[in-house]
């Protein structure tokens, strides 16, 4: 077992762990960042072998179904619409009918 | 600038469509000057289970507005989520469109002061608008009401050279988007935007692209375009001559200061991750489909037009630049110049244009009739020969001065003078120039 897991030591670096966490907005541990590295590493062993299909002539499909076209006229109503008080129901914290989270700086 | 550089510049810029729904929802798309997060539901708050559907009235506007700035249109195209952590999109993405859009490249025709020019587009796709955010204090206010709007984005190839050249095509695009009624594309409200990316080159390394370029955001109005973008070249030139390269960034525009400052960006910024959006199946449009919807939805642009009244009618350039900023001018004139030929009225189009101009003629009026008033102001007054004879002895045996002063030549001016007097004794009755011609020969 332990064997297995060093031949795998390289399927994801520590710095694209880092980066991964940076990009959904978690910050982790020394600990968790090594945790995580081995774990995400056995996961992406896992379905490694699904590369050794050959693909080549396999036309990338979006959904499962035949589907194509969906679309809605404009201006249909619009039965789905909140007031403003079930829209702001589950936040957090609100002000003034908007919803309110710490200052963010421009993008 | 000096001719040691050359400015190359790209365009990127963003124009919401005013359908009544919004682009994946049935919520309604107006959200100006309306109560905060009145207009929204599951889909556009990115509740779990929400399912987005994309609105066809959406789609066809832009299939028709890259038709008419001479794109390619895809028959097929799909939705794409874009992926990024910003309080303005509730989902954790976007629904854009990536490896393929509804519209491929082209190139768009620009009238810049009276020279055509065309410059080379790469794409036009539609995605859905952001929240609105108010920075107040220590925290961020939100509203989703604009959030899901249908927004067009053109992207176009690094063509342009200088900001006129940026600010005649943002004004083109402008008015073909008024022009096919798709949108308000009213820059001061945000209905458009523009985010240039603007470098420098060493004109003799051209058509080598630069090593870096200089993303320019929040710019609303054509004339802030300009000045961010001469601004931008200046602060380039200058770091350039120090022998630097300017860092690759975003900037933002500060109106106050009118200049243009960094922007902190979050990191990985360009890691998208772009994937298919799953929920929303493939679109795959025929050529009849197209076609119906160009004979339905396409209208003579302003180029096309500008092209008639110049070549073909005789208009002076400028004036017929000024009629297609407005589509309602440009028709009416259209209107007038017909009615001008069905009743047989014998007016340049040039001189119908001036009066349209001029305001002569009103945009209210019914052409045919405005064209006939017109007409009749213009026509030379009636002089009565044997009365401004003899106006013109009494006028010049009363002003003996005047005509002394005038035959003296110390006073060249006189004789307009004496054209007064005359003119006022024939209450205005008399041609000008039969006056003046009168007058000179008597003295």
């Amino acid at each position: 077992m332990k064997k297995q897991a060093d031949n795998h030591m390289n399927s994801i670096t520590t710095e694209e762990v880092l980066r991964l966490a940076s990009m959904i907005r978690i910050e982790l541990s020394d600990d968790e960042v090594e945790k995580l590295r081995e774990q995400l590493g056995e996961t992406i062993d896992y379905i490694r072998n699904l590369s050794e299909l050959d693909t080549s002539n396999v036309e990338a499909e979006m959904t499962k179904t035949e589907l194509k076209n969906i679309s809605f006229r404009d201006g249909a109503p619009s039965p789905r619409t909140f007031s403003q008080e079930d829209a702001l129901a589950n936040a957090h914290k609100t002000k003034d009918g908007f919803f309110v989270v710490p200052k963010i700086l421009d993008k | 600038m000096s001719n040691k550089y050359t400015p190359i510049i790209g365009l990127e810029i963003h124009i919401e469509l005013n359908t009544k729904s919004k682009m994946f929802c049935q919520c309604p798309a107006d959200y100006f000057g309306q109560e905060p997060n009145t207009h929204t539901c599951p889909v556009c708050l990115g509740m779990p289970g929400g399912l987005p559907v994309p609105n066809e009235e959406a789609i066809r506007r832009t299939i028709l507005f890259g038709k008419a700035i001479g794109c390619k249109i895809n028959k097929r195209f799909k939705f794409d989520r874009k992926h990024y952590f910003y309080p303005d999109l509730p989902k954790g993405y976007q629904i854009s469109q990536y490896d393929e859009p509804i519209v491929g490249n082209g190139n768009l025709e620009v009238y810049v002061n009276g020279e055509k020019k065309s410059f080379a587009i790469t794409r036009v796709h539609l995605e859905e608008d952001t929240g609105k955010l108010t920075h107040k204090g220590g925290e961020s206010l939100i509203d989703y009401n604009r959030g899901g709007v249908p927004l067009m984005e053109i992207v176009t190839e690094p063509v342009f050279h200088t900001s006129e050249d940026v600010k005649a095509f943002l004004e083109e695009l402008q008015l073909i988007a008024r022009y096919l009624g798709i949108a308000n594309a009213d820059m001061e409200k945000g209905d458009m935007r523009l985010e240039p990316n603007i470098s420098l080159q060493l004109t003799e390394k051209l058509p080598e692209l630069p090593e870096y370029k200089v993303e320019v955001k929040n710019i609303n109005s054509f004339k802030f375009a300009q000045k961010a973008i001469e601004y931008e070249l200046k602060r380039q030139e200058e770091i350039l001559e120090r022998g630097e390269v300017p860092p690759q960034e975003t900037r933002g525009w500060d109106a106050n200061t009118k200049t243009t400052v960094p922007q902190r960006l979050k990191e990985n910024a360009n890691d998208y991750r772009y994937f298919p959006d799953a929920d929303i199946p493939v679109f795959e449009y025929t050529d009849e489909q197209l076609q119906e919807i160009y004979d339905e939805g396409m209208v003579r642009l302003p180029h096309e037009r500008i092209g008639t009244y110049v070549d073909e009618w005789g208009v002076k350039y400028v004036d017929a630049v000024t009629l297609v900023k407005s589509k309602d001018t440009a028709e009416y004139f259209e209107d007038l110049v017909s009615a001008n030929k069905t009743a047989g009225l014998d007016l340049k189009p040039q001189q119908i244009a001036a009066a349209l101009l001029n305001k002569k003629i009103k945009i209210s009026d019914d052409p045919t009739k405005a064209l006939k008033e017109f007409k009749e102001s213009t026509a030379p007054v009636e002089t009565d020969m044997d009365k401004l004879s003899s106006v013109v002895d009494t006028v010049l045996r009363e002003n003996q001065k005047a005509v002394d002063d005038f035959k003296s030549g110390k006073n060249p001016n006189a004789i307009m003078y004496l054209m007064g007097q005359v003119m006022r004794a024939m209450k205005g009755q008399a041609d000008a120039n039969i006056v003046k011609r009168l007058l000179e020969e008597r003295i």
